[in-house]
């Protein structure tokens, strides 16, 4: 499974959005695209509008309920009925899309490691460019 | 004196119940449409948008019409908690027509109107 993303180059966060509440800067925070693939299925977007740091906590969210003993769970796109559903069997986890054909399997400790390390270039990439997010607390939380 | 004591408990329980209930028939009257919210949904869902992957309103949509349609879908729609961790709450409400496109292109009828625990509309889309 390859789990990346891509930012858009256009994105500049105003003042205002630092100081706005925390769904508010969810769904409007870095928008871009998700790049997610595996041997079967590409369920990678092409919209722009992704908010990347949300997607990313939604992640964590969804890695921990599963690594909780979950056995499905789900993320919603926040600007259309498109999902990724995450079903766990056994210690591999098999992911589909309401949006694409496939399914790619993953085992949920190499879930667990993408996610950490897309957090990580994530959140470099985003303090790199504009250094005033360095100090929001949802960007702090990309680890 | 035990009977008493559990009567009176449940008779607390069942009047925070509809004391939660009239909160959130109060929250659902005083949601907020920002100018924010506004152009986030202009950019993304407006007939015209050409963000792609995201539900579309009928061409001929007005700002008041959308926030006619939003004041709607609060205070009828079916109520759930945001989900992945997102505050807020989701409100969907089914206008029984069609008010926009869908992702693939296919009629949408429900409107979803995501509202953050200030009651600030953050987004709301045809689906």
């Amino acid at each position: 499974m390859h789990l990346d993303y891509k930012l858009s180059d256009d994105w500049k966060p105003d003042a205002a959005l630092l100081d706005e509440d925390e769904t508010t800067f969810r769904y409007s925070a870095a928008p871009g695209d998700i790049v997610l693939h595996g041997p079967a299925a590409d369920f990678s977007t092409e919209w722009g509008w992704v908010p990347l740091v949300d997607f990313v906590l939604a992640l964590h969210d969804i890695v921990a309920k599963l690594a909780r003993g979950e056995r499905e769970a789900s993320f919603e796109f926040t600007e259309s009925e498109a999902r990724l559903e995450f079903l766990r069997k056994g210690e591999e986890v098999h992911l589909t899309a309401s949006y694409a054909p496939g399914e790619i399997k993953t085992p949920l400790s190499e879930l667990h490691d993408s996610v950490h390390r897309l957090a990580g270039r994530l959140k470099k990439e985003l303090v790199a460019k504009h250094p005033a997010l360095g100090k929001h607390e949802l960007i702090e939380e990309l680890e | 004196m035990l009977f008493r004591y559990w009567m009176l408990v449940i008779a607390l329980c069942l009047s925070g119940d509809l004391l939660s209930g009239q909160t959130v028939l109060d929250h659902r009257q005083q949601v907020n449409l920002t100018p924010r919210a506004i152009r986030h949904i202009q950019e993304r869902h407006w007939p015209d948008s050409p963000a792609p992957g995201a539900g579309k309103y009928a061409p001929g949509i007005t700002v008041d019409a959308l926030r006619e349609m939003i004041q709607q879908a609060v205070a009828n729609g079916r109520a759930r908690q945001n989900t992945n961790g997102r505050p807020g709450q989701i409100y969907e409400y089914d206008f029984g027509r069609p008010i926009g496109t869908r992702i693939d292109g296919g009629p949408a009828t429900r409107l979803r109107v995501v509202v953050s625990p200030r009651n600030k509309v953050v987004a709301a889309f045809p689906f």
